[in-house]
Parts: C-alpha cells; structure tokens; sequence
C-alpha cells in the first residue's frame, strides 16, 4: 500500500516541476498556445476562473478539507466534506491506535507463550494470540478502507473547490466592520476584565 | 512550493499511519514433543491378589523425549495422580482392590529434553474385575 500512496504522491508532484521547466520547449509551446486561447476567448469567465478567493479556497481546503468550499460560500457542501473528512480519518486513526494496542497484547502473550513449560498452558495461550491477531487483522483492514476512505474524501475535496465549485461572493455577515468595536476596558474603581463594546 | 509542502505532509502522515502489520511468530508446542499414542493393555492379577496393569505405548519421534509422565485416575475421571515413567512401557501394580470392580482412567505425556510437558495422550478407560 506504501507504494500505491508514493505512486499518487510523485503523480501529484511531478506537473507541478514540469510547469517549472521553462527550458521544455514543448511544455512552453503549449502554454503559448493557452495564452493565444485566452485572448481570442470570448468567454470572459475563464479568464476570472482562479480569483483571489479561489485560490484562498483552494489553500484552505487543502489544509483543512471543506472549508474552501465554506470559505467560497457553498457552507453545506463544505460542512460535509469536513464531517466526511474528519469522520473517516478520526475513524482510521482509531482502528489504528486499536491494532498497535492489538499488536502490543499479541508481543505479551507471545513472551508469556514462551515461557509455558505445558503444552495445556501454551495451547491456552496462543488460543489468545490467535484470538488477537484476527482481531488485529480486523483493525487493520478497517484502517486501510477508512485511510482510503479519508483520502478519497481529501481528493474529491481538492478537485471540487478547483472545478465544482462557484465563488457565492463574501457573505455579509462578516466581523470585518467598523461599526462594532471590542475592546478590554477599565472603569473607575472596578478591579478585574470588562469587556466595552461600540455599538453602531 | 507551499503547496508542495502540504503534498509532502499530507502524504507522510498516510505513510505512517500505513505501516505493515507485524507477523506472530509460529507455534512450536505443536511438535517440540510428540504426543504418545496408546499401543497394547494387559490386565492381570499378581500372586497376592493385586491388579497388574501393563501399560505400552509409543511416541513418533523418540529422540526429543527425556522421560514420560502417566496419570492415572481411579473409578473418578477428573483427579489424577501422575508417576514418571523412563519408558514408553509401565506396569502399574500399586493398589488393592477392595470392590469386585473397578474403574481406571489413565494417560500419558511426553516430557521434552527442556522438560516441556508435552500434548497428553487421549484418555483410556479400563475396566477391571477380580
């Protein structure tokens, strides 16, 4: 599975130091060839396709999934995402902590196996150690779907805010107005925080 | 580049959680000592009127087995008292018998040259009169 994920990582990485290469002729003939599409393109909205909000978007949904998306306005879409994100990584990471706690029981049977001088009592003990490492088995499989899970949730996040996702514009209300001010204030002979407010 | 930073953690936080579950280890008290396997009973009575009990069996692989361990049970399957035996061959000769019959349990178990205790042998019932 290590490898599947390195696959994925250098296919991410590798346009990325190709679009660096200015000395690929190819790769800049075709960039040359885009900006030509631009200009004789009609269709304004392609050229306003990654405003600065968008790629804010983009930025914060990488970081933390959804909230591109909420960031952008489309706060639903983005709520699930996060829930869907989170919900499977926390359960990934719990199967994990489950089978490295399944893994340290197996390592103590294994010293108290070795130790028997009975086969009655060594049978008794690998009974157990069979028991746990089906249930480590378990764990692991559950870790592999919900990482896989959380992943593609990561994915799907990232080409939604890139592709799917409309800019809905700032929403109004946001803390960035002058009107309300919050400020730590004393008064008079009162000893201790107060909070002063402006009110418009 | 910031965005290849957050590729770079990203996926090193999944190849971490990604690490290979770790192999148990093999059984070994399955053939550290054979299991002995009951061979012929013979079933007398001494001169003085006490049972003879001559009791054979036999093991796969000889060489692994310092001394036997024989249990026997009396008329009550569930409380045995064990004797060592230096070979596979025992005559058990050591009580009277009081009733007209009687009823023996016995088995046996292989103890290794490391003094592991071995797989018991199945279980026989002997039933024995005067």
């Amino acid at each position: 599975m290590k490898q599947f994920f390195i696959l994925i990582f250098i296919l991410i990485l590798t346009p990325s130091f190709f679009a660096n290469d200015g000395s690929n002729k190819e790769t800049k003939s075709k960039l040359e060839l885009l900006e030509e599409f631009k200009n004789i393109s009609i269709n304004k909205k392609s050229e306003e396709r990654f405003t600065k909000r968008q790629i804010n978007g983009i930025i914060l949904s990488a970081i933390v999934p959804g909230s591109g998306q909420s960031y952008l306005g489309n706060t639903v879409k983005g709520a699930a995402i996060t829930i869907g994100f989170f919900g499977t990584g926390v359960y990934a990471m719990i199967a994990h902590n489950n089978m490295t706690g399944r893994e340290d029981r197996i390592k103590v049977l294994t010293a108290e196996y070795n130790s028997k001088g009975t086969f009655i009592e060594a049978e008794a003990v690998w009974k157990k150690i069979e028991a746990e490492r089906i249930l480590r088995d378990e764990d692991y499989k559950r870790r592999q779907i919900f990482t896989f899970a959380s992943l593609g949730v990561w994915l799907y996040n990232i080409i939604d805010v890139i592709f799917l996702t409309s800019d809905k514009g700032v929403d109004s209300f946001v803390f960035n107005s002058n009107d309300v001010k919050i400020d730590l204030a004393s008064h008079g002979n009162y000893n201790g925080i107060a909070l002063k407010l402006f009110l418009p | 580049m910031k965005k290849n930073f957050i590729f770079v953690l990203f996926f090193s936080l999944i190849l971490i959680a990604c690490s290979e579950k770790e192999e148990i280890i093999s059984p070994t008290h399955y053939d550290r000592v054979p299991k002995p396997n009951w061979g012929t009973i013979n079933v007398d009575t001494t001169a003085t009127g006490k049972l003879s009990i001559t009791l054979n069996w036999s093991v796969s692989s000889p060489e692994k087995v310092r001394d036997y361990d024989l249990y026997r049970a009396v008329n009550n399957p569930t409380s045995f008292v064990s004797r060592t035996a230096a070979t596979s061959t025992l005559v058990d000769s050591l009580f009277d018998v009081n009733a007209d019959s009687i009823r023996l349990y016995y088995y046996v178990a292989a103890k290794g040259l490391d003094r592991f205790v071995g797989e018991p042998s199945d279980i026989i019932e002997i039933f024995a009169t005067k």
